[in-house]
């Protein structure tokens, strides 16, 4: 890494600059790196660039007909002429802003001198430039820089983020660095609760293991979550009933609050058989509105997830700095997450405008499962409500963290509301586009960057830093869960487990 | 046009395949003495071995523009040192230094022909004297130079002109060269990679029937050695010219003009024979050698790696004449002489 006090090189005059934007400079140091920020003294101040690309040439190696032809003839180019002595390296610059003679921050208006001097910059003003917070969140290294990523909670959380990636760039692990920062806020600094939507349940291992966050950690699993009927309102079942005709959602409505009333005052809890009985036993309902509604509910009650009482309860989800995994690995049922989704989102949002419960952040795994671009809402129950928290939970300190593989196929209500993303490997060309158009300040250099991101790089873009940067994401502290597991590693326990059935069959004859 | 054109295409094929059925005859006859040949053989092997030794280049570039009321003129020469382990490259440096700062000089009152032969020399001016300078400062064993180690005769300017003056210090410079180089005991080589001279031929054409001398009067010699000559071989070397006495610039070296021998080698399958030029002091066998050796690297191109670094080094973007241009403009403001002439500044192209 660049020294602080090394030169790295000079600004050079090309056919496209230098210009107000941007730069290029002729290396004479080889520890510039892409995505290194670096500093020119301009007649303004200081300006300060990021690196975009760096291209090496050398006039000896341009035709490759005739390198060609010289190692043919079994002599390298490289022993018959002086060909290190020609190699050169530019660097291109973008200039994202600069430091007036008073240490203000603007843009820059005039571009750098050709033969200017180019030098890294100092972390402490380069943690400035960037909005960097000493106290905030450490996801892991800014690229080609010795200088923790640190980004400051409230820009990070208060407008909601996104972290999209291709299936296997470190999505999960890099959800796992965020919510180990949070954990590990003290009280005094703020601690927000945490909830995730687990569909994979890869953060169950935040509650394995001696030590570490097991005592701050709380998974529930996803069969034993029930939303108590006295507790669901007549408008949500319907919500989660979106094929009944009008006449038949009038009746649903009139039965489930007769039968709310009745059993209130009895202090008695009902569940949906309760339900389904008394619309069964009413004969004032018609035959042909009856019939279906039973079948609807019947559907409903397939799911398994209505019961007398809810569980988890509010305060089994969102505790100050504490995590609530909300595991939905074993659901094979859209539908169910849908509802789970759904009926739990609404439930902290509201909870929490009522200051019920503490500031919170869900975060919610494949995203565009549940809130899907191009669906109804009928069909994705929790699409309005990832939505709503989305427009108006800044308001009230209810934060999304949405991650997804397929961007492309995120409601753009939701993510455009996700101030900050963070980006990691994408090669999908249409999920590319997707985020060229929905994150703002990445130009096309980024873009393609993206593709070229290794596993547990990222970039991170809008809110969270004044400039876009790219980041290594630190080394979890937490357990992977076991169902994280290699394929390997499942393969071999599940020879050893068909052996070791045989040996006690053959053990039991 | 086409006809034209069919006319050329063929009359090219008629020749080259004369050539190539003389030069196939000539082989077989295994002439063994030439008439001003200075050794016996009219073909003969190059001997090549690895290399360990040093040998330097030099060559040089040359920017000129001519304006309303002054012409411009830039050159720099550069020289390589390479050293050579087992015809390896081991090390190498540069002289004056690796990017040189040209010379710049304007003309006032030349012609165009003049001017031309003018910046010629300037050229010539700058390289010999690099060439010089880098044979006293550095002793290397060869000293190759871009071309010919001897003035062309259209760089000799009439008496009386500004041109003139120049030569005059150039021929200087040549003679330092000539005296460094043998006192130092430095091999200095010209390899002229695109030669048009017709001596060997015309050294040929005595030896030839009537009908052969006609093919070989539209010939120069390296058209029709390509046929003669086999990958690593030469031809025997012959003296610059008939008569040193009589050759217009030959004579102006004064005791150096005799002295001056050349011969033909190729190095390569498929590249063209190189002619390559020296001083009598130096064995022909071994400049052909050298320059065979070097110049084998590529079947393609064969052109010693030393010269083809020497020319990189030397070339010269025609920006910087242009930047000088825009320099001149802005310390002497806007004033006729300094316009460009009307064919350099056509309004549409």
């Amino acid at each position: 890494m660049a020294g602080k006090t090394e030169e790295l090189g000079t600004v050079v005059s090309t056919m496209d600059g230098p210009t107000t934007t941007a730069f290029s400079f002729v290396l004479n140091s080889d520890s510039v790196r892409k995505g290194q920020f670096v500093k020119v003294e301009t007649e303004d101040g200081i300006l300060i660039g990021s690196v975009s690309d760096i291209t090496r040439a050398n006039r000896y190696f341009e035709r490759a007909e005739s390198v060609a032809e010289y190692e043919r003839n079994g002599s390298r180019v490289m022993e018959s002429f002086p060909t290190t002595d020609w190699e050169y390296t530019i660097a291109n610059c973008r200039a994202l802003g600069l430091y007036s003679h008073d240490n203000l921050l603007v843009r820059n208006v005039f571009p750098p001198a050709p033969g200017s001097k180019v030098m890294p910059v100092e972390e402490n003003k380069l943690k400035e430039f960037l909005g960097l917070d000493d106290g905030g969140l450490e996801i892991g290294k800014l690229a080609a820089h010795n200088v923790a990523a640190k980004l400051n909670l409230n820009r990070l959380l208060q407008k909601h983020i996104a972290v999209l990636a291709m299936s296997g760039a470190g999505k999960s692990y890099l959800a796992s660095v965020i919510i180990e920062e949070l954990l590990d806020r003290k009280k005094e600094s703020g601690r927000p609760a945490v909830i995730i939507i687990d569909v994979h349940g890869e953060y169950t291992g935040f509650a394995e293991g001696a030590g570490g966050y097991r005592d701050r950690t709380t998974v529930i699993d996803g069969k034993k979550i029930r939303i108590g009927m006295p507790a669901v309102s007549p408008q949500v079942l319907c919500d989660f009933m979106p094929e009944i005709s009008g006449t038949a959602k009038r009746e649903l409505i009139s039965k489930l609050e007769a039968l709310h009333k009745e059993r209130r005052e009895k202090h008695e809890p009902y569940g949906i058989d309760d339900l389904v009985h008394a619309i069964e036993g009413d004969p004032s309902i018609k035959d042909n509105i009856k019939g279906p509604l039973i079948s609807w509910l019947y559907t409903l009650k397939g799911q398994r997830i209505f019961g007398k009482a809810t569980y988890p309860t509010l305060k089994d989800l969102a505790q100050p700095g504490r995590l609530a995994v909300l595991d939905l690995s074993d659901i094979d049922s859209m539908k169910k997450k849908q509802i789970i989704v759904a009926y739990f989102g609404r439930k902290l949002f509201r909870a929490r405008k009522k200051e019920k419960i503490p500031p919170f952040l869900l975060m919610v795994e494949e995203s565009h499962n549940f809130a899907r671009e191009k669906a109804k809402s009928s069909e994705f129950f929790a699409k309005p409500v990832i939505e709503t928290i989305a427009r108006e939970g800044r308001k009230f300190g209810a934060s999304l963290c949405l991650i997804s593989q397929r961007p492309v196929q995120l409601s753009t209500t939701a993510l455009s509301q996700c101030n900050t993303h963070i980006i990691m490997r994408v090669t999908n060309p249409y999920d590319i586009d997707h985020i060229g158009e929905s994150s703002e300040g990445i130009d096309k250099g980024m873009l393609g960057a993206i593709t070229t991101l290794r596993t547990g790089e990222a970039m991170v873009v809008g809110e969270a830093t004044n400039f876009p940067v790219f980041i290594k994401v630190r080394l979890r502290k937490s357990r992977r869960s076991s169902k994280g597991e290699s394929i390997e590693s499942i393969a071999r326990k599940f020879e050893e487990m068909r052996e070791k059935k045989k040996q006690d069959v053959e053990a039991f004859l | 046009m086409n006809e034209r054109l069919r006319e050329i295409a063929e009359s090219i094929t008629r020749l080259d395949d004369e050539r190539k059925t003389i030069a196939e005859g000539m082989r077989e006859r295994k002439i063994d003495i030439l008439p001003d040949a200075l050794e016996r053989g009219m073909l003969l092997p190059v001997s090549i071995k690895p290399l360990t030794t040093s040998v330097a280049a030099v060559d040089g570039g040359l920017l000129a523009q001519e304006f309303h009321g002054f012409d411009l003129i830039m050159a720099k020469a550069v020289g390589v040192v390479f050293g050579y382990e087992a015809s390896r490259l081991s090390s190498h440096k540069y002289h004056p230094s690796a990017i040189p700062e040209p010379e710049i000089a304007a003309t006032y009152t030349m012609d165009t022909h003049e001017f031309n032969t003018y910046k010629s020399l300037f050229r010539l001016r700058n390289e010999i004297g690099c060439a010089a300078e880098l044979a006293e400062k550095h002793s290397p064993s060869y000293l190759l130079l871009d071309g010919s180690i001897v003035p062309q005769v259209s760089d000799r300017p009439t008496e009386g002109t500004e041109a003139r003056k120049l030569y005059e210090e150039v021929l200087a410079l040549y003679n330092r060269l000539f005296s460094s180089c043998e006192s130092k005991g430095i091999r200095l080589i010209g390899v002229i990679k695109d030669s048009r001279g017709r001596r060997f031929i015309e050294i040929l054409e005595k030896m030839l029937v009537e009908g052969e001398r006609e093919t070989l009067r539209h010939s120069n010699d390296t058209s029709f050695l390509n046929y003669l000559l086999r990958e690593g071989e030469r031809t025997c070397s012959f003296s610059y010219a008939t008569s040193a006495k009589e050759h217009v610039v030959l004579k102006d070296l004064k005791e150096w003009g005799p002295k001056v021998c050349a011969l033909y080698t190729k190095p390569a399958p498929e590249d063209r024979p190189l002619r390559i030029e020296f001083l009598s002091s130096t064995p022909a066998s071994e400049a052909a050698s050298v320059v065979t050796e070097l110049s084998k690297i590529n079947k393609k191109y064969a052109y010693p790696a030393v010269l083809i670094e020497a020319d990189l080094r030397a070339a010269m973007d025609p920006l910087e004449l242009e930047h000088a241009y825009k320099d001149l403009f802005i310390r002497t403001g806007l004033r006729s002489a300094m316009m460009k002439l009307r064919r350099d500044s056509r309004p549409f192209r």
